[in-house]
């Protein structure tokens, strides 16, 4: 059961992502509810953004980029200091 | 904009509450049946009754079930695709062992009509899985 549980998370964690979504958020004193609403997701999708258990998809990254009025890619990283 | 969330919202939570309301009817309906089913011979009326009622609520679950789905936003949809992704690999392996230990003269009292009942723990199991990955 563990090592179902490691695989799956070994393949979901390959492409290593990192956010400065709760810093972006916290500079425009918004709530994660607020953000969420905006963004027109769940309070639970920008939580798990934030502490990257969960990677948007290409459409939610560009409204959430928009949202912060900067480019995909300065708030979206990918980690490539383990390749 | 305000007003339409607000509205959107309020509309989800309706729908919850017939998720809720229709999952209770249901597991109320199944334990009726299995108490039932033993008081009356097999093409009694009441038996017939009560098999089509619960045959019509676990058919309602594949309308709400999709329903419920289009109301998830992706991050929601990505934990019931993990959960369905383990659920239902682990279902074909409970049906299959249930059935193979009937045939070695085992779980003689497991009955084709609970199946259900496997199915719903697998994706318990499943969604147990998945809310871990992603809490």
């Amino acid at each position: 059961m563990a090592a179902l549980s490691v695989t799956l998370k070994t393949n979901v964690r390959d492409n290593e992502m990192k956010n400065r979504l709760r810093v972006l958020r916290a500079e425009h004193e918004w709530t994660q509810e607020e953000l969420a609403q905006r963004a027109g997701v769940s309070r639970q999708a920008i939580n798990a953004i934030e502490t990257e258990k969960y990677d948007p998809s290409l459409p939610l990254a560009i409204k959430v980029a928009r949202l912060f009025g900067k480019p995909v890619e300065e708030i979206f990283l990918i980690d490539e200091s383990e390749k | 904009m305000e007003g339409v969330l607000a509205m959107r919202e309020k509309h989800k939570d309706r729908f919850g509450s017939v998720v809720f309301v229709l999952c209770v009817v249901t597991v109320g309906m199944a334990v009726l049946h299995m108490v039932l089913r033993e008081q009356y011979a097999p093409g009694h009326p009441v038996r017939l009754a009560m098999t089509s009622i619960l045959g019509l609520t676990f058919a309602s679950f594949i309308f709400v079930y999709a329903r419920l789905l289009s109301r998830m936003d992706e991050y929601q949809r990505q934990i019931q695709l993990f959960a369905l992704a383990i659920g239902f690999p682990l279902s074909l392996v409970l049906i299959w062992g249930i059935g193979y230990f009937r045939a070695e003269g085992l779980l003689q009292g497991a009955d084709p009509r609970d199946l259900p009942a496997v199915l719903m723990a697998a994706y318990a199991v499943g969604f147990v899985f998945a809310w871990l990955r992603y809490r």
